[in-house]
């Protein structure tokens, strides 16, 4: 269960750092939209969850935030990619292409190809 | 290099706790406000678009306890905590709390006392050049086998020594009555009676003035001559 959150997490930030690189600055509800828009059910409960890794990738200094202004005109937390954030966006892309490589080949594999 | 710098902003936030809850509320707040906005916006009733988007957003409190464990260090947090609530309790019972705070002072105040007491007499060295060459002579007597000499034996001893470089008296320290006016009400002060050539063998002279005069202590009965300490002279 807690592996399983930890990997929920991890794609998360990854989803998160994707999503500041295409659209830029967006605040938190932002995030979650897009994110449920692309992802499907991933945040479709439990948007909140977004929140604890926002803050962990500020912490980290992958992005940063100031306060802006929302279309209803309130205030509004705006997260933005950092430098250092896009160069850890692109060595975890590669990664998880990497992986997702590897498993595909593996799940593509038949008996005939292994003996 | 990342952990550092999640470490040193996770120090900072324990300091800013109060702030970042704000922070954290306002934002669960709007991001509320905005997936209500949408909801209306698709035509639900402003209460039913207002409560789909709370449950959308999930359960909060649980949301609030990982966002601080991602803020701060807990352990101190919680510690924090605790200390807290121990002083929470202290304080709903005054009665036990004196009692143990007293015990506990007169404790750590006797045995502090008695040390510094200890320290002061045997394992400081005495505050002169050569402490180790200063040795205590006593008299033994019948009744006991610690005693002082009297100022003629002293005299004697002082004469005849050949193994001291010097010898000098003293009495034991006692409380003397000082003032500088000779009208007011003298002060109880520390002093010890000491032979006129104390300072001299010691080795030690006084910073400012001057310590006794050889001659100082040859006539019984002269006017007594006094060395201040640097603490009394200054008050």
């Amino acid at each position: 269960m807690k592996q399983k959150t930890d990997v929920l997490q991890g794609t998360l930030a990854l989803m998160v750092l994707k999503t500041l690189d295409v659209l830029g600055s967006l605040h938190g509800y932002g995030i979650a939209r897009r994110i449920e828009q692309i992802s499907g059910d991933l945040l479709a409960v439990n948007q909140g969850t977004l929140y604890p890794v926002l803050l962990k990738l500020e912490q980290e200094g992958a992005i940063a935030s100031e306060w802006g202004a929302s279309e209803n005109n309130r205030r509004a937390r705006f997260y933005r990619l950092t430098r250092e954030g896009r160069k850890q966006l692109q060595v975890e892309t590669q990664d998880w292409e990497q992986t997702a490589a590897i498993i595909g080949r593996f799940f593509a594999a038949k008996a005939e190809d292994l003996s | 290099m990342k952990s550092l710098r999640r470490f040193l902003s996770r120090l900072f936030n324990l300091a800013a706790r109060r702030a970042q809850d704000e922070r954290l509320r306002e934002e669960i707040e709007e991001h509320i406000a905005l997936q209500t906005a949408e909801n209306l916006r698709a035509g639900l009733s402003a209460v039913e678009a207002r409560r789909q988007a709370m449950l959308k957003f999930g359960g909060v409190e649980a949301m609030k306890q990982d966002y601080r464990a991602e803020r701060g260090l807990l352990v101190i947090e919680h510690l924090l905590q605790d200390v807290r609530f121990a002083l929470r309790s202290l304080r709903r019972t005054p009665g036990l709390t004196a009692f143990v705070v007293i015990t506990l002072a007169l404790g750590i105040g006797m045995t502090s006392g008695t040390f510094s007491m200890i320290d002061a007499l045997i394992f400081r060295p005495y505050p002169v050049p050569h402490a180790s060459g200063v040795v205590t002579l006593v008299s033994t007597t019948h009744d006991s086998s610690f005693d002082g000499f009297s100022y003629r034996e002293y005299l004697d001893i002082r004469g005849k020594t050949k193994s001291y470089d010097g010898l000098i008296a003293n009495a034991a320290m006692e409380a003397v009555g000082f003032n500088s006016e000779p009208a007011a009400t003298p002060r109880i002060r520390g002093g010890m009676m000491v032979s006129g050539n104390y300072f001299h063998v010691l080795g030690v002279e006084p910073r400012l003035g001057r310590g006794f005069r050889e001659d100082e202590d040859q006539v019984p009965g002269r006017n007594a001559v006094v060395v201040l300490g640097p603490d009394f002279w200054k008050h």
